[in-house]
């Protein structure tokens, strides 16, 4: 018998989508195609509890784990390799008794079975190499020398965590079984509410060239330093088993590490040891303990100065840094660091780092000094020398005016392989200089702005999500688009003829695309990471604060949902319902709009109706009428007999006359005025009192049409031109939109004299109006970007022929009267 | 060696994870206007200021400044032109001439135009600026002016992608 397979495949499908659709929604709107754009948003958020209240905050009975790590850990620098044996104290804060406890092993998603491997399999080779020639598409890909690197240093290393012992605080063997990037440790008796218990991890593993791998740490290769075999910069992030997140919102959150979605993680206290060449400098999240095992007395003189130092103080020369890159040392010291209160622990290591540092005196009572710190190579040059440490401060004074003041002694800039990326206390940025020819070293306007703009971004980071701690493995845009958003106000302070930040405009092209996913969408499944979680969010919160909030409110509720969540973990309802709830306005909409759909902005003003009062006085009423009627144009088919001369009977019979022709139809008689008469009389005093008041008045009445082109409801921001000359603005609150949120209509009433010429629609470009053809009646003819390039490169005044025109003699008076 | 192909593949992944934490945005927006009025097909591609920096110092030499040098600007766009190819659903190559190219604020665009030809049924687009020089590198296509907006993605490998009207 033969199947067609096609049809099997419909009846099994049909009934999952119909299934689907029915769970989409309880509510449907079954007549017509009203859709609900202001539809309370309660009832698509988690429902409020003990842990997280209905206004935004920790509930009453809000809760989070505690995990506390002492850490030794050695760095083997010949073989690039790390081993460490780490004691963790867990604390179940939870009201709930966990059997088992979840580990998180970023390490693994290198080995070959990792699901983002396997996974990824399926697609087949989803890389392509440069072409032999530009231009010429169809020639096959090859392979380039990026890819030929990353499977040489694959073949050559065993990558992934070698975990060799997991023992509890008597030294018993627990048992343990590796899920992927997860490992479940599982507990010889069941952790109670409220109790804590001890174990031991040692881990060891091959440190990826993050150059060949682009990860987001590893080691950087120098081979022309003039040691023997060179130098590196070793960068260590994720480099140790840490807890997964147990959380009130998700218990274990056992999402597989899949290289997009980033972590989340517990607080809790570290004292790491790291056991390191002797002539390498660390950098570390937390304080350093040991300075006098580790650094010489001038060194911690160096920093002492540095606390009040008006510029960064070296306290690793360039000259002492580039002595010690050249040789190299079998001794070994061990530097150990305090960390407390953080979510995660990062480091660098190289003999190569310069080092500098400036207090910041922050004042208040949290942390009234912190020492802003950057290390790096010579590569670095004098872009790291200038700009790192103060861009550090910068960022901390102007993220703490929106948020909280800075709580952690040290904030930190690291240069090495990595573009950028964040860490309690510790960033790595990747901007460098370039070596010329003479020697020197050079840096072009582009990499100065940039180093500025990811020291700001990276160090943001540590408030988002380092201490808001927001779940970067679901949610990216928590962290990077209240981020970028913060980045771009803190870039504007600094140097505003610098492009920073989201404008408006930036994001319209992604807005009106094709094949998008809402904001809410799990960071390992956004199509688009940078669009989504980045600028699309930057820019509606740059819309909420000045457009629809304003500054004063904007500000209040962001500063109250930072101070909420601070050290404590927010989800996305958390900062919807606080935003909404300390600014007092009615949110829904928008985060429904920008936030839980595709819609774009696109409102577009279709029509434009005068209207003028009836006065229902005959004497004025019939006069106007008369007057409408002659303002028409009359017949065409009267005109040309004119033209043609023709004589008119009247004209030629003008002896013959009656009272029509004296009395037109507009001619008024008593009758009319009786009536009128008695209408006024029937009037109760007070609609006789605002008929009397509007007929003197004699306003212009304006209708105004407009359609919502694009499906996001936002306010209308219309700019209105009069016949003197004069604009004037007005705001209309998207509230208009709540019961025909396809099309609605504005009355205008403006005084006697200011008649409307001209309407448009957001004339600043401050909403994302992805058409802006249709924001102005009359329509104007908008030029497309192509064709306001040509026009402005004709204005550009480089047609002129200044070689023939500069011989022109001046003329005078005299000869111009000539 | 399927091991090792395999494994690189997990490594892609962080490629794409990783490149968005600096400002290097690695992606680009071009608009394809059908222009009704003026019966020209306007292109117009932007990219971000910073993802042009980097990648002339690859594609031109070391010292390459897009920012200062109009020299570097004129080779950009140039370049951008020879990895920007319309064909017709007939396979005829549509040329597309030069406009010119401008910084605005934290972006650089370049401009091409050709006259919409006769009985236009549909499109071949192929975009390949950036791609060759970062495997993450996203090209997004809006094409307008033909009803509904239209979208095409050039990443990953992505040659040529048709659009019927």
């Amino acid at each position: 018998m033969k199947i067609n397979i096609g049809k099997v495949c419909t009846v099994i499908l049909l009934p999952l989508a119909l299934i689907s659709s029915a769970n989409a929604s309880a509510i449907k709107q079954t007549k017509g195609d009203f859709e609900d754009k202001f539809r309370q948003l309660e009832e698509v958020l988690p429902t409020p509890n003990v842990y997280r209240n209905a206004a935004g905050e920790p509930g009453e009975n809000y809760w989070q784990q505690r995990v506390d790590y002492k850490i030794k850990v050695k760095l083997d620098e010949e073989k690039r390799r790390l081993t460490g044996s780490e004691q963790i104290t867990y604390q179940n804060n939870s009201p709930y008794r966990l059997k088992y406890l979840w580990v998180q092993l970023d390490q693994n998603i290198f080995k070959e079975d990792s699901i983002a491997n396997v996974a990824n399999n399926f697609g087949g080779i989803g890389r392509r190499g440069p072409f032999t020639e530009a231009g010429d598409a169809e020639n096959v890909a090859k392979i380039s020398l990026g890819e030929l690197r990353r499977q040489q240093f694959i073949t050559d290393n065993e990558l992934g965590y070698e975990i060799s012992a997991i023992k509890d605080y008597l030294g018993k063997k627990l048992k343990f079984t590796i899920v992927g990037t997860q490992m479940r440790i599982d507990l010889p008796k069941p952790l109670k509410s409220g109790e804590q218990t001890q174990f031991s991890i040692d881990f060891a593993f091959n440190i990826v060239e993050e150059d060949a791998m682009s990860a987001r740490s590893g080691y950087e290769h120098f081979e022309k330093d003039e040691r023997k075999g060179g130098n590196d910069i070793f960068l260590l992030a994720q480099w140790f088993p840490r807890l997964h997140a147990y959380t009130d919102y998700e218990g274990w959150n056992n999402k597989e590490f899949l290289g997009r979605g980033e972590f989340t993680l517990e607080f809790g206290d570290y004292d790491v040891e790291i056991d390191v060449p002797a002539d390498h400098i660390v950098s570390s999240t937390g304080v350093l303990t040991n300075s006098e095992d580790v650094l010489t007395s001038t060194q911690r003189q160096r920093l002492e100065k540095a606390k009040t130092a008006k510029r960064p103080v070296f306290i690793v020369t360039e000259q002492e840094a580039l002595e010690n890159e050249k040789k190299g040392t079998n001794s070994r010291k061990t530097w150990k660091f305090k960390a407390d209160n953080v979510r995660d622990f990062a480091w660098a290591s190289s003999r190569k780092f310069m080092w500098d540092a400036k207090g910041y005196d922050q004042g208040g009572d949290d942390m009234p000094l912190v020492m802003a710190m950057s290390f790096y190579p010579k590569e670095g040059g004098d872009l790291w020398k200038k700009y790192s440490t103060e861009s550090i401060i910068h960022t901390m004074d102007v993220y703490s005016r929106y948020s909280f003041d800075y709580p952690y002694p040290t904030a930190q800039s690291v240069n090495g392989p990595v573009g950028g990326m964040e860490y309690p206390m510790i960033t790595f940025n990747g901007p460098r200089t370039e070596l010329q020819d003479d020697g020197s070293r050079t840096y072009s306007q582009a990499e100065k702005r940039f180093l500025i703009g990811v020291v700001i971004h990276e160090i943001g980071h540590i408030y988002f999500p380092m201490i808001v701690n927001s779940d970067e493995r679901q949610w990216t845009w928590m962290d990077e688009g209240l981020n970028s958003f913060l980045d771009g106000v803190a870039g504007r302070e600094w140097d505003p003829t610098i492009p920073w930040g989201v404008e408006p405009r930036d994001i319209t092209g992604y807005m009106k695309s094709q094949n998008q996913v809402p904001i809410m969408t799990q960071s390992d499944s956004v199509l688009r990471l940078g669009p989504n979680a980045y600028t699309k969010p930057a820019a509606a919160l740059n819309i909420l604060r000045e457009v629809i909030l304003g500054r004063e409110l904007f500000d209040f509720a962001f500063k109250e949902y930072s101070v909420r969540w601070k050290f404590k973990r927010p989800t996305p309802s958390d900062f919807f319902r606080t935003m909404e709830e300390a600014s007092g306005v009615d949110l829904d909409w928008f985060w429904r709009g920008w936030f839980y759909s595709t819609d774009h902005v696109d409102i577009s003003i279709d029509k434009v109706f005068k209207m003028r009062l009836d006065t229902h006085n005959p004497d004025i009423d019939f006069g106007r009428l008369r007057q409408v009627e002659l303002d028409k144009p009359s017949s065409l088919f009267v005109e040309r007999n004119k033209a043609e001369g023709k004589k008119l009977w009247v004209d030629i019979n003008s002896d013959v006359t009656d009272f029509y022709d004296e009395n037109d139809r507009f001619t008024v008689t008593n009758k009319e005025r009786n009536k009128y008469n008695k209408f006024i009389k029937d009037l109760k005093p007070w609609e006789r009192k605002a008929l009397d008041r509007a007929v003197k008045e004699d306003k212009n009445y304006y209708v105004l049409e407009f359609s919502n082109v694009g499906g996001l409801v936002m306010p209308i921001l219309l700019e209105l031109t009069y016949k003197d000359g004069s604009k004037e603005n007005q705001y209309v609150p998207a509230e208009i939109w709540r019961r025909t949120p396809k099309q609605v209509r504005k009355l205008i009433v403006t005084e006697k004299n200011k008649e409307l010429v001209g309407v448009t629609v957001d004339p600043g470009w401050e909403t994302a109006d992805v058409d802006v053809e249709n924001n102005h009646y009359p329509r104007q003819i908008i030029p497309t970007r192509v064709e306001a390039y040509k026009a402005k490169k004709r204005s550009g005044k480089v047609h002129r022929d200044i070689m023939q025109h500069i011989k022109t003699e001046l003329k005078t008076d005299e000869e111009d009267e000539d | 060696m399927p091991k090792a192909l395999s494994i690189i593949l997990a490594f892609f992944l962080l490629t794409c994870a990783n490149n968005v934490f600096a400002h290097q945005q690695k992606s680009a927006e071009t608009t394809v206007l059908f222009n009704k009025q003026s019966g020209q097909l306007e292109v117009s591609h932007r990219f971000y200021m910073h993802d042009t920096e980097h990648a002339v110092q690859t594609l031109l030499d070391k010292k390459a400044d897009i920012i200062n040098s109009e020299k570097t600007q004129q080779q950009f766009a140039n370049y951008v032109a020879k990895q920007f190819i319309i064909r017709t659903s007939t396979n005829e190559i549509l040329p597309l001439s030069d406009v010119g190219f401008e910084v605005e604020g934290k972006f650089f665009w370049v401009y091409q135009e050709t006259k919409i030809p006769n009985k236009l049924k549909g499109i071949k687009l192929f975009n390949g600026a950036l791609r060759e020089l970062w495997p993450t590198q996203i090209n997004m296509v809006n094409i307008e002016g033909k009803g509904d907006v239209r979208t095409l993605y050039f990443d990953d490998n992505k040659d040529w992608i048709s659009m019927i009207f």
